[in-house]
């Protein structure tokens, strides 16, 4: 039996799988299907990151196992939606994760400003 | 296409596939109809991409599936083979890239053609015992297979007085309309005698077939078939038994039945489809039998048995004349299945061989590529090899490799043969018996996959071997100056010499045909059609037509003329119908000279204008040649050499069947519906002095939809029973006319421009590859002094070797298949003043292989002769 998420600690979760925190990243919005994800994250990248089915759903399959994601059980206003499709939503824990991925990055990225990455010229 | 990727997704577990197969499929489908909405090649890409990431994370999940399950190492051992391979195929791109076309297009090209036999040549009919069936002919002097058609007290003494021929059934076809249940619609039809049920073996889809009652005289039965009771009455059952009016005869229809019920479009043609059965009476021997006579033997009796039994009765036939018994010489049975494949079978085996050379082309380019491939990774596998791994290791993951790649090639394939398929049978459905059966199944996914599996394996072994030949230590020492080993060398010349004279011999027979078509399409018409609208008003049912139409006719002639400037008459045109009449043209006096047939046409005073047709001599038609005027004809060039008086044949009178007329003009010869067949005599009468029922209408310089729309305005003002007319282009006829010659020209163009193209690869590759191996040499050689030409020369000199033996070797390919082709009926059919063995069509293929091949010598000879010296020596 897995444990409650409140009890593992956040920081066990990091670093985040760069795929896995774009898909936190397209869901921090609200729920969307898997096709939804890759295009949200086709714009975002401006089409660096393309996610084919296998990939993207491998990696949806192990955010779900650790519980940063869940099916949603609720469906868009009847008209925009599909009902074949499965939606999927952030849960809390998995708001925290993000959040906690996104202070690592912020540290690392400051921490990088401070150096100097090409030798002078001279 | 879905179908394909649910079967990649094969690649997950099944449980992953359980929790997630269907959201991926849709997924995949969107992608695609994104994909659709761009380009082509954004198709093809997408399906690369996503063919890899199933295969890749499929195993990848499988492995980790497999992880929390323990399983044996040796699958495991297979299982890091396979991602290792992925992963050197994804770093590969260009290499991956041209491996993959080539087991694709070889793989493609041959699921294309086999789904075609399959279908046509292997499918066994949708009937009950289908070998039981026979069609039934006479066989005389001049056909001693069968064709003549027995005429109905002999098809009545055979049913009545052999077991062998008791369920026999004939089938007349005729064309309708069918009115009185909502909008009338033309059908085609089909009359059938009372076995035919038995003969058949389907039962009805819904009502009842034929019973005896419906062959009294006064019986009003019809039977509809499967699709149209689907596509216009929406497989509604109150369609039985309702009222309807066929041809205006009131009619009632009694049942469904399935679409093979019509024996002749499930057994040979698909190209037209009845769509309503009738009962076919005969009054006293009287009527039409059509030639389709099938019959159903008795169970157990073999083709022979009944043959015998059947020619036994020979004698006791009671012939109508002297004449038509002393011909006849026995019955053929033929079987029904042989029938529409013996026609077929000859191309199709011509089609099937070309694949076949395809194949064999490719694997020699994916040879050369794995063995090329092979050298640059020595190091690669010499480090393994100083790891510990033996020979069947290393052979094992290069194997593996390859096996890898025939799943990825091979799927690459069938998605191209299932695009290319629609379109081969969109062309070809006239032409071969059962189109409608071609298709993309079970059958040719695994014949695809296997085929790509052997192909690729046979291309891999000796790269395999010849790759893991370890000389641990001069691998390890040296990367790049190491040339090839003289034995690696020669194989890889082997198989240019092979791509080569392949692809020679498939551009030289491809080239005879495609020299054939442009001498047909480029044949004299003997009239224009560029621009010429034909409406075509469709037959009645008894060959007249009905005062309704007559009235129809008249007024679509004054609507259409007060339209359009140029609009003709005619109850024939070139290309739509030609009725025959009899030529023996006789002076006054009665003296008949030369006896034999002419086309007959009737036209209005237009015709020769609106189509173009020259007037050589004397003058056209004008309104004064109306009835009580004297009866005058136009004939034709052709005419006038084979019946002319000699003299001048404007102004002479003669006598044309029952009829004195004259001669007032001489018209251009047309072709009537080929274009290779020579042009028949014709005569031509003004259409007021000879009243036609059906007419065709041609009109110059206008669309088809401003004619089609006319033609409805016209039509909604009368008699509800008239069915839309047939609103056509000329041109449109002329093409498919041409169909078949076609189909076996763009099928060979198809095949020769990629044969050439990956020849032409093949060679690159090579050439590109021994360059580079040499690039140390040559740039030491620019360094002491040669010249870039003098480089690019010896470049070019070494690596054309190969190719003069292949365009040799080649030479004699085209040779041989000119000698059996030109003995094959199919092939030289589609010949048109040209021979097997053309020399002009040789000369081309050659000067455009000699070409190709010194150009790919040339591009990387030129590529490294123009790097810098200094560079090239740096490079260790």
């Amino acid at each position: 039996v897995p444990l409650p998420n409140r009890l593992i600690d956040v920081d066990a979760r990091l670093p985040l799988k760069p795929i896995v925190f774009q898909i936190l990243l397209s869901l921090a919005d609200g729920e969307r299907h898997g096709y939804g994800i890759t295009q949200d994250i086709l714009g975002r990248t401006a089409a660096r990151m393309r996610l084919e089915p296998g990939n993207l759903y491998r990696n949806l399959r192990s955010a779900l196992d650790d519980g940063l994601i869940e099916e949603s059980g609720r469906r868009p206003a009847r008209e925009l939606d599909d009902e074949r499709r499965r939606y999927y939503r952030l849960t809390s824990f998995g708001r925290r994760v993000a959040a906690a991925e996104t202070s690592r990055l912020e540290a690392l990225v400051a921490e990088a400003r401070g150096k100097v990455w090409w030798p002078r010229r001279g | 296409m879905l179908r394909w990727y649910r079967l990649l997704l094969r690649a997950f577990p099944k449980s992953f596939r359980a929790r997630f197969g269907r959201d991926m499929a849709e997924v995949f489908a969107d992608r695609l109809a994104d994909a659709r909405h761009r380009r082509v090649t954004n198709v093809a890409r997408l399906l690369v991409r996503t063919g890899l990431d199933a295969i890749a994370h499929g195993l990848a999940e499988r492995r980790l599936d497999r992880r929390r399950k323990r399983r044996s190492p040796m699958l495991s051992g297979i299982t890091s083979d396979v991602a290792y391979a992925l992963r050197l195929m994804k770093r590969r791109p260009t290499f991956t890239g041209a491996a993959l076309l080539t087991i694709a297009l070889g793989v493609g090209a041959n699921v294309a053609t086999f789904s075609i036999v399959r279908a046509v040549l292997l499918e066994r009919l949708p009937y009950p015992e289908p070998g039981r069936l026979v069609h039934v002919s006479l066989r005389t002097d001049q056909s001693p297979t069968g064709g003549r058609v027995p005429r109905i007290p002999v098809f009545e003494f055979l049913q009545s007085n052999s077991p062998m021929l008791r369920a026999m059934a004939a089938a007349v076809p005729r064309e309708g309309t069918l009115s009185g249940a909502g909008r009338p619609v033309h059908l085609q039809a089909s009359e059938i005698s009372a076995a035919m049920p038995e003969v058949v073996g389907l039962p009805p889809v819904a009502g009842r077939g034929f019973v005896p009652d419906d062959y009294r005289a006064g019986s009003d039965a019809l039977l509809i078939s499967d699709r149209f009771w689907r596509s216009y009455f929406g497989s509604d059952r109150a369609a039985i038994g309702r009222r309807v009016r066929f041809d205006t005869e009131p009619r009632t229809i009694v049942g469904v039945m399935p679409e093979a019920f019509d024996i002749r479009g499930a057994a040979e043609r698909t190209d037209v489809r009845v769509d309503v059965w009738l009962p076919l009476i005969w009054l006293n021997g009287e009527g039409s039998i059509g030639s389709n006579i099938t019959a159903r033997l008795p169970e157990g009796v073999d083709l022979q048995t009944a043959t015998r039994a059947v020619d036994r009765l020979m004698p006791q036939i009671p012939f109508d004349s002297s004449a038509e018994r002393a011909g006849a010489t026995g019955i053929a049975l033929v079987p029904l299945e042989e029938r529409g494949r013996a026609y077929a079978r000859p191309g199709l085996h011509l089609l099937q061989g070309v694949a076949a050379l395809f194949l064999v082309l490719a694997c020699a380019n994916l040879a050369n590529l794995l063995l090329v491939e092979s050298g640059s990774r020595r190091r690669e596998i010499g480090i393994r090899a100083a790891a510990g791994a033996g020979r069947w290791r290393l052979v094992r993951q290069t194997l593996t490799e390859a096996a890898v790649m025939a799943c990825c090639g091979g799927l690459l394939g069938i998605a191209l043969a299932s695009a290319a398929v629609p379109l081969l049978v969109d062309t070809a459905s006239w032409a071969l018996p059962r189109a409608d059966r071609i298709g993309i199944r079970w059958i040719e996914l695994s014949f695809g996959f296997a085929l790509a599996l052997v192909t690729t394996m046979a291309a891999a072994v000796v790269p395999a071997w010849i790759g893991t030949q370890t000389h641990l230590v001069a691998s390890l020492r040296t990367s790049r100056q190491v040339t090839a080993h003289q034995r690696t060398r020669t194989i890889r010349a082997a198989f240019v010499a092979i791509q080569v004279a392949v692809s020679l011999t498939i551009l030289a027979t491809a080239g005879v045909l495609i020299h054939s078509f442009s001498r047909v399409v480029n044949l004299p018409l003997g009239f224009d059609p560029h621009g010429v609208v034909i409406v075509q008003v469709p037959a009645g049912s008894d060959g007249a037509t009905s005062s309704a139409q007559v009235r129809a006719l008249s007024r679509l002639h004054a609507e259409l003329s007060s339209q359009f400037s140029q609009v003709a008459v005619a109850n024939s045109m070139p290309y739509t119908t030609s009725n025959m009449g009899p030529a023996t043209p006789a002076s006054p006096s009665g003296r008949y000279e030369r006896f034999g047939s002419a086309v007959y046409r009737r036209v209005s005073p237009e015709y020769f204008e609106a189509l173009r047709i020259p007037i050589v001599r004397g003058r056209p038609f004008t309104e004064a040649d109306r009835t009580g005027a004297e009866a005058v004809v136009i004939v034709n060039e052709t005419f006038v050499r084979e019946f002319g008086p000699g003299g001048e044949i404007v102004g002479t009178r003669m006598r044309l069947g029952r009829r004195d007329v004259t001669v007032v003009g001489v018209a251009g010869d047309t072709r009537n519906y080929d274009l290779t067949a020579p042009p028949q005599p014709a005569v031509h009468w003004p259409i007021a002095q000879q009243p036609a029922g059906l007419v065709t209408f041609a009109i110059r310089g206008s669309s088809v939809g401003a004619v089609a729309s006319g033609v409805e305005r016209v039509l909604s003002g009368i008699d509800p029973d008239v069915a839309p007319w047939r609103v056509d282009t000329l041109e449109s006829r002329i093409r498919y006319s041409l169909a078949q010659r076609r189909f076996f020209f763009l099928v060979f163009l198809m095949f020769a421009v990629l044969g050439a193209a990956l020849a032409g690869l093949g060679v690159y590759a090579v050439t590109a590859h021994a360059v580079q191996l040499r690039a140390r040499e040559l740039a030491i050689r620019l360094a002491l002094g040669s010249t870039h030409h003098r480089l690019e020369w010896l470049a070019v000199r070494q690596g054309f070797v190969p190719v003069a033996m292949g365009i040799a070797a080649g030479l004699a390919g085209a040779w041989c298949a000119g000698e059996s082709l030109s003995a094959h009926p199919t092939f030289s059919e589609q010949l048109y003043q040209v021979t097997s063995h053309d020399t002009a069509t040789l000369a081309a293929a050659l000067a455009t292989t000699t070409l190709l091949g010194a150009a790919a010598c040339w591009l990387p000879a030129r590529r490294i002769a123009h790097t810098d010296p200094a560079s090239a020596l740096r490079l260790d």
